[in-house]
């Protein structure tokens, strides 16, 4: 029995966001994912996190969630810092303000709200039949649901990690991070690194094992889920209400919306 | 039916062959047995069985393997997976789906069969497993007999003739073990050729028809069981014992003093029953066995004798002294099965500096690193990196890293799954030397061979409740 491996949520849920087609939570991560690259101003991203927040809280891993945030977070200061400390150095860098910094960091957290519910909600092989659905080619959908797969997983890894650094005495909290930056940097990286290259290989071996891809080559070419998609009044209703978010976002951009950073001037 | 003949394969980029001249065959209804020490090439053995050698690892091969009398040549690995079915050491790992019926139903799903076809075929293989109860939980939830299960269903509901078990036994406990013997016996009944690779011996013994003992990539020695039993065998092979004594119900209970005393121990999960209630033991300056079935709170147990979890309610002393929860976490060390999570650093010895809080080691505190390294057999590879370590050599490291932080409690999690006799007796050796220098050793473990080797006393479990002293 391996010690950390102490009972795990299950995956999925009950609740409303864990009920929905595999479909409506890939369209919704798809439109979110579209629409940070349009809008850029703090009002509206930070309206659409606040949105997709409470679409993953509804998973009920609140732990995850703040885990990911709080290194999102943390990313964030690092860069204000560094930003103040290049502007320290160089005067002719003009000062950006911490507000205007955190855009990326938002757009970044719409993401990853709403690709954190498809990777902790959704069946591999519906998921996979679902990417068929639009037609993607076998190339693009493997790899993309492999990688989806990958995410509780490396959830686990990192678990394992930081309480392994716990039993030798390490605690990775920012003032053990400020003395030792490298040391911090090593023993977090290396042990994901190299349990990274071994899942993905793991997996790699696992699915060409199982004849992932036999169906897709044969005559047939039919892939099916044995739990069929339905799409219900709620994904009607979660498509619809992310069509009004969307909305609400631009007006919020088109009237509050002064800063100009990001991907377009 | 599974024949190899001369099959000598190489991985690329490397020189040597991992197998050489390989010839043997397993026919419909036999169980064939394949051992030997870590390094001599089984791994390769049954990579080449189910094709993942040269199909994925890619290299050369040479001979020819025929599998169901068709030639290895022209086929993909895909058509290779319809016929051989493969179970890994940890299920887990080759898990796809993320709950049991889904699991079962992937490779279904894709061969294009209809759902009710796929739900027949689900419900068929959870009754004939006995797993019906489990088939809407999550892969994590459950026990490492379970995942067994649920990864030889999965295989077996592709009706495939030809099974390959990846040291099956690694992580199961010895009732499960039974188990899965009597699951092999059952296969053979109905006509499958299974080829088992595994450092465990003693539980295939009334199992298999053949046994293969490898020694560097060829095949040492072949005939029936009782080629095990010839005097200095195992010790020639590297090999395990083929006769273990089950001595979970023999060891002494625990002593009435230690220097380590747990009063009143009472905890619960989140939400859940209350595992344990004013349980209150010590233990002794010995090498203690946490015993007890699946869900009984070993696991849970080790957690709370580190620090790792907090208890509801109850008092840790060592030598005497009430040491809060916090300090705990600074006086024990565990050890866990998964030695990649444990390892950081970019040589040995600089794993060990860090274990031992030494942040920067100067030449002085190297002389004292490297005195640490030479006492476990690790001076010889002081400045190799870690992760190119071998299993056994990892599991070693950590171990020495575990010890060098000098606790006054050291739990070991599964420390010999996986591991060869050799390998096996060196841990044993590095236990004996932790009793040795006065610390408490817990040992959570399904390994008879290391128990009845190391244990002085078991901690069974669940606990009875009795009054603190």
């Amino acid at each position: 029995m391996h010690v950390l491996f102490v009972a795990e949520p299950r995956t999925g849920g009950s609740g409303f966001v864990s009920g929905l087609d595999v479909r409506t939570k890939i369209l919704l991560s798809l439109s979110m994912s579209v629409a940070v690259i349009f809008f850029k101003s703090c009002g509206s991203l930070g309206f659409l996190t606040l949105a997709t927040l409470v679409y993953v809280l509804d998973l009920g891993r609140y732990k995850v969630v703040s885990l990911c945030y709080v290194a999102i977070c943390l990313m964030w200061l690092l860069s204000i810092g560094f930003m103040g400390l290049i502007c320290t150095m160089i005067p002719m860098v003009p000062v950006t303000d911490p507000v205007t910094m955190l855009i990326p960091f938002l757009r970044t957290m719409v993401m990853l709200n709403t690709v954190l519910v498809l990777a902790l909600s959704s069946r591999i092989q519906t998921l996979l039949t679902s990417l068929k659905s639009f037609k993607l080619p076998i190339w693009l959908y493997i790899p993309s649901a492999v990688m989806i797969r990958f995410i509780p997983s490396f959830i686990k890894d990192i678990r394992q990690i930081h309480e392994t650094m716990r039993i030798r005495g390490y605690s990775l909290n920012p003032i053990f991070i400020f003395r030792h930056p490298r040391l911090s940097v090593r023993l977090m990286a290396a042990p994901i690194m190299f349990r990274a290259l071994r899942s993905a290989d793991d997996l790699g071996v696992a699915a060409e094992l199982k004849g992932v891809g036999y169906g897709y080559f044969t005559e047939n070419n039919k892939i099916k889920s044995y739990t069929p998609l339905i799409f219900q009044l709620n994904d009607a209703v979660t498509l619809g209400v992310t069509l009004l978010l969307l909305i609400a976002a631009g007006v919020i951009q088109a009237v509050w919306g002064t800063d100009t950073t990001g991907m377009l001037p | 039916m599974i024949e190899l003949n001369k099959v000598t394969y190489t991985y690329p980029f490397q020189k040597q062959p991992a197998v050489q001249n390989i010839s043997f065959s397993v026919n419909p209804g036999e169980a064939v047995l394949v051992t030997g020490a870590s390094g001599c090439g089984k791994s390769t053995l049954v990579r080449l069985v189910n094709g993942l050698c040269p199909h994925f690892f890619l290299g050369e091969i040479e001979g020819n393997i025929r599998r169901n009398g068709v030639a290895c040549q022209g086929q993909t690995l895909k058509e290779i997976s319809t016929l051989v079915g493969t179970v890994f050491q940890d299920p887990e790992l080759q898990f796809f789906a993320m709950n049991v019926d889904d699991e079962i139903a992937f490779a279904h799903e894709w061969l294009g069969k209809s759902a009710e076809q796929i739900r027949s075929i689900v419900d068929k293989t959870a009754r004939r497993l006995g797993i019906t109860e489990i088939l809407s939980a999550s892969i994590h939830e459950l026990s490492e007999g379970q995942k067994q299960k649920v990864a030889i269903g999965s295989v077996l509901s592709l009706a495939p003739a030809i099974l390959v078990l990846d040291e099956p036994s690694a992580n199961l406990d010895p009732e499960s073990t039974r188990d899965l013997a009597r699951l092999i016996s059952g296969l053979k009944v109905r006509g499958i050729a299974v080829l088992v690779a595994d450092h465990r011996l003693y539980w295939l013994e009334d199992v298999v028809d053949r046994v293969l003992v490898m020694h560097e990539g060829t095949i040492a020695v072949q005939g029936d069981f009782s080629i095990l039993e010839e005097p200095g065998f195992k010790e020639i092979y590297g090999l395990r014992s083929h006769r273990v004594e089950d001595v979970r119900q023999t060891l002494p209970l625990l002593p009435d003093s230690g220097h380590i005393h747990v009063e009143n121990l009472t905890f619960a999960h989140k939400n859940g029953p209350l595992l344990y209630e004013n349980a209150s033991f010590f233990l002794g300056k010995g090498v203690t066995g946490i015993i007890g079935d699946n869900g009984t709170g070993k696991t849970t147990l080790a957690r709370l004798l580190t620090g790792l979890d907090r208890m509801k309610q109850g008092k840790i002393f060592i030598n005497g002294k009430h040491i809060p929860c916090k300090q705990v976490l600074k006086r024990s060390s565990l050890i866990l099965q998964n030695t990649d999570h444990q390892l950081h650093m970019n040589s040995v010895v600089q794993e060990i500096a860090m274990a031992s809080g030494i942040l920067n080691p100067g030449n002085a505190k190297k002389e004292g690193l490297m005195a640490i390294l030479e006492r476990f057999g690790l001076k010889h590879l002081a400045e190799r990196h870690p992760q190119s370590l071998s299993g056994g050599e990892k599991q070693r490291l950590v171990i020495a890293c575990g010890l060098a932080a000098n606790p006054d409690i050291f739990i070991l999690d599964e420390p010999t799954s996986g591991l060869d006799g050799r390998n096996m007796k060196r841990i044993a050796d590095m236990i004996q030397s932790a009793v040795d220098d006065g610390i408490s050793v817990i040992l959570i473990t399904h390994d008879l061979e290391l128990l009845s080797k190391v244990c002085d006393a078991a901690l069974r479990l669940p606990i009875t409740t009795r009054p603190a002293p």
